[in-house]
């Protein structure tokens, strides 16, 4: 791979901050972009006027991964993939628009717990665990 | 926090195809890369071998991924495949918040094209 050789002008000032990266902000400088990583594992959106990841959390130190409105400035509307191996969706209402299906991998179980039988999708809702019953197509 | 200075003829941020970051100063390699035709955007850790892992952007192919889509450690992800219009949901467990009727039999509240509808909560 090669190397980069960048050529400013002599004393020029660009990408102020630390662990951000930088973008094109005028035809000879670089300025901080929104894209801040914090370790070498660790990639993220920032919110420039609050300083809250906001966006996106690329976390591979401990396994976290998020998308949305992760500091509640407006709905607090997000997915989150957890460390212990949850899919989160954090929102008022789940929408599915167009021909758009969702497929699911894990979660699935064949139980008689509570009386029901049958294949059924484990929910998670506020803390507490659910199951739908699984029909055939 | 540090400005960066870079005097003419310096050389930064070693590997083609990857975003700098300013790291004390300097530009080195982040773990954002960029295919050479930008048709995609995607992240790689240090250490991690068997793909990518974090973020997959490639509107080549249409997908948008993220977590660990790869199944390079625990497999957990979400997949949007906008050539087959699928979302995928890859993990132990599906959590969400909200959305839970506050009667006596709870559902769960989901809009399908448009129009509501409740799917029956069982305990488990």
């Amino acid at each position: 791979m090669a190397s980069i050789t960048i050529s400013t002008p002599g004393g020029s000032i660009i990408n102020n901050t630390d662990n951000f990266l930088p973008y094109k902000f005028s035809s000879n400088q670089f300025s901080d972009s929104l894209l801040y990583q914090n370790t070498i594992n660790d990639l993220r959106t920032v919110d420039v006027n609050t300083g809250n990841d906001q966006g996106i959390i690329i976390n591979n130190d401990v396994g976290l991964y998020s998308f949305g409105d992760l500091d509640g400035m407006f709905a607090g509307s997000y997915i989150q993939i957890t460390p212990d191996g949850n899919v989160a969706l954090n929102g008022l209402k789940i929408f599915l628009n167009t021909n758009t299906s969702i497929e699911m991998n894990g979660a699935i179980t064949a139980t008689t717990a509570g009386g029901n039988a049958g294949l059924h999708l484990e929910l998670t809702i506020n803390g507490t665990k659910y199951k739908i019953q699984l029909l055939n197509a | 926090m540090a400005a960066i200075s870079i005097g003419g003829g310096a050389q930064t941020n070693p590997t083609s195809l990857q975003f700098p970051v300013n790291i004390n100063g300097q530009f080195v390699d982040s773990v954002l890369y960029t295919k050479n035709d930008q048709s995609a955007v995607y992240s790689t850790f240090p250490g991690l071998t068997g793909g990518t892992k974090g973020i997959n952007l490639d509107s080549t192919n249409q997908e948008y991924k993220l977590g660990d889509f790869n199944n390079v450690q625990n497999g957990t992800s979400i997949i949007l495949d906008d050539v087959f219009s699928t979302i995928k949901l890859e993990g132990l467990n599906i959590v969400t918040t909200g959305g839970v009727h506050a009667i006596t039999t709870k559902f769960l509240n989901i809009t399908v094209k448009g129009t509501e509808y409740c799917l029956q909560l069982l305990a488990k």
